[in-house]
């Protein structure tokens, strides 16, 4: 899988994002939703990394589902982004019993193999350890990452 | 860091709480003793293999030079047991051990008998574990009610294993399955699975007992191979019994039987808890393989594994020990466990354990642990009278 690095600067250019707050992001906080390009550019499978300010966030494609989430692992800080889409055995009751499910929507960290829902960005084996996730909405053909409210993954239209 | 050395405070209230040695070994006298057990088929060999339980088959054993084992047999020569292997007699234990240190109880088995669990055949093996357990059970735990009893089985042969222990258990003393850590696979995989099982249906602990690695059919006594001394030996097995615990917790032993116990004798314990960060880590990555384990393996290991205080190295100062153990899953790992008679047997008075532990944990590993331990076993709390489990005892 190829993964699409976007050179990102805050004031919109007519080759890295554009953002919808180009006066507060100067002052160094983050503008409310960035526009990281066209949808048609990352097909079904694919991802783009970009970086907001001092931050990186990757934007994945699963089967026509928008993931966005915090390229940054809680564990030493790898860029949780960078790792392979997978799927997980659930929490089983019984030895013996597998069940493989969250196929394509869990992201192993690329350093210690951790486990992620793209869904939720919570780790599989601790809820309560989580990424941060953002919504993603498309507007005239073109994929906004919501930076200011939390949520996970929005259906295209 | 400053360490104080005053004495212990709870030493002092000690004295009122029952203590319980759950390792201590006793032994036949003659080899003679065994035979009204063993089937005539099996009478020669018995009484032609030295000391009538030379592995026998598939023989895999280094020749180590051990330094004391002649004074281990001059012990044995004389009037006292103390530094002897074993004790050959309930009486010569009671006199020597229980009374001489004010033990309520004591958890007894025969020392070298999971060795038949090394041997290359089978059914000698087999044959040889009934005869032991029959002799311990009308031998010792019949003569006295202060001991409970040990099941050896040859693990070679799981059903006949399964069978002896649901036989042994209709003695309600009888609280553990004994398991050498020398074997042919860790104690995880699915082919030992039907020996915990009954074990767990019987409420039986089962002890893994260190000292036959590397023995008869089983594994080196290190991964990487043949150790040169006895000396590198005693310390490098360990790595043994640590791939018995991982493979129990990963392949969900305990999620299966979530009453068992499983103790560690003769393994020591200082080196579990770093082992437990690096399991811990592990998990985190890799919990998809083993889905059934939802809690980290620190928490499994915590709850399910206890570890006799016997071959604890007695760490300087002591608080680090503890501190240790505190660590990664509680304080709850140790019981007091003597190995006696052995020449560096702790009675409760000598045992770096007992006088170092913080007050709190002094009921645990005197007696509290190992009721937890093995559900059978009962004392009663004011007087010297011990009884089993409320099960027949009909054999
Ligand atoms: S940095 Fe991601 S699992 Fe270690």
């Amino acid at each position: 899988m190829k993964t699409e690095t976007a050179s990102a600067t805050l004031a919109g250019t007519s080759s890295g994002p554009r953002s919808t707050a180009d006066e507060t992001s100067r002052s160094g906080a983050l503008p409310d939703s960035i526009c990281v390009g066209a949808a048609a550019d990352i097909p079904e499978g694919g991802r783009r990394i970009v970086a907001v300010g001092k931050i990186s966030i990757g934007v994945f494609n699963v089967g026509g589902r928008w993931y966005a989430l915090r390229n940054f692992c809680p564990h030493w800080g790898a860029e949780l982004c960078r790792g392979r889409l997978t799927g997980t055995n659930a929490p089983a009751a019984r030895t013996g019993e597998y069940n493989w499910g969250q196929v394509g929507t869990i992201l192993r960290c690329p350093w210690h193999g951790w486990e992620f829902s793209l869904e939720s960005g919570r780790a599989v084996f601790d809820e309560r350890l989580k990424v941060r996730t953002y919504p993603v909405t498309l507007r005239d053909g073109e994929l906004w990452i919501e930076l200011r409210s939390k949520g996970g993954a929005q259906e295209t239209e | 860091m400053t360490t104080t050395t005053t004495m212990n405070p709870s030493l002092t209230t000690a004295a009122s709480i029952p203590t319980i040695d759950a390792d201590v070994h006793v032994r036949w006298q003659a080899d003679e003793d065994i035979l009204p057990y063993l089937s005539a088929t099996w009478h020669e060999r018995w009484l032609r293999a030295p000391g009538g339980h030379t592995p026998a088959g598939l023989v895999v054993r280094p020749m180590y030079y051990d330094p004391d084992a002649a004074a281990y047999s001059a012990a044995m020569q004389g009037p006292g047991t103390v530094g002897a292997a074993a004790f050959p007699h309930p009486d010569v234990l009671a006199r020597d051990w229980l009374e001489a240190h004010n033990l309520a109880a004591a958890v007894i088995s025969c020392y070298d008998s999971p060795l038949i669990a090394t041997y290359g055949d089978v059914d000698y093996p087999v044959e040889v574990a009934r005869a032991v357990n029959r002799w311990i059970t009308d031998r010792f735990l019949e003569a006295d009610a202060r001991l409970f009893g040990s099941i050896t089985v040859a693990t070679q042969h799981v059903e006949e294993a399964v069978r002896e222990i649901h036989r042994a258990a209709r003695h309600p003393r009888m609280v553990q399955v004994l398991l050498p850590a020398g074997a042919r696979m860790p104690y995880g995989h699915a082919h030992f699975r039907p020996i915990f099982k009954a074990a767990a249906e019987c409420g039986l602990a089962v002890a893994i007992v260190s000292g036959t690695e590397g023995m008869g059919t089983s594994n080196p006594p290190t991964p990487s191979g043949w150790p040169g001394t006895m000396a590198e030996m005693r310390v490098a097995r360990t790595s043994v019994f640590t791939a018995h615990l991982t493979s129990l917790v990963t392949s969900g032993a305990f999620v299966d039987f979530p009453e068992l116990t499983v103790l560690g004798m003769g393994t020591g314990v200082a080196w579990l808890p770093p082992y437990l960060w690096r399991f811990d880590k592990n998990w985190k990555a890799l919990r998809s393989e083993c889905p059934w384990l939802r809690e980290l393996p620190s928490e499994v290991v915590g709850r399910h594994f206890r570890f006799g205080s016997g071959a604890i190295t007695p760490v300087d100062p002591p608080g680090e020990f503890w501190r240790l153990l505190r660590s990664v899953s509680g304080s709850r790992l140790v019981i007091h466990a003597s190995g006696a008679p052995r020449w560096d047997a702790q009675d409760p008075g000598s045992s770096f354990v007992l006088s170092s532990a913080p007050a709190a944990l002094q009921a645990w590993i005197r007696s509290e642990g190992a009721l937890a331990a093995c559900p059978r076993m009962r004392i009663e709390q004011n007087q010297a009278t011990l009884c089993g489990a409320g099960t027949s005892g009909s054999r």
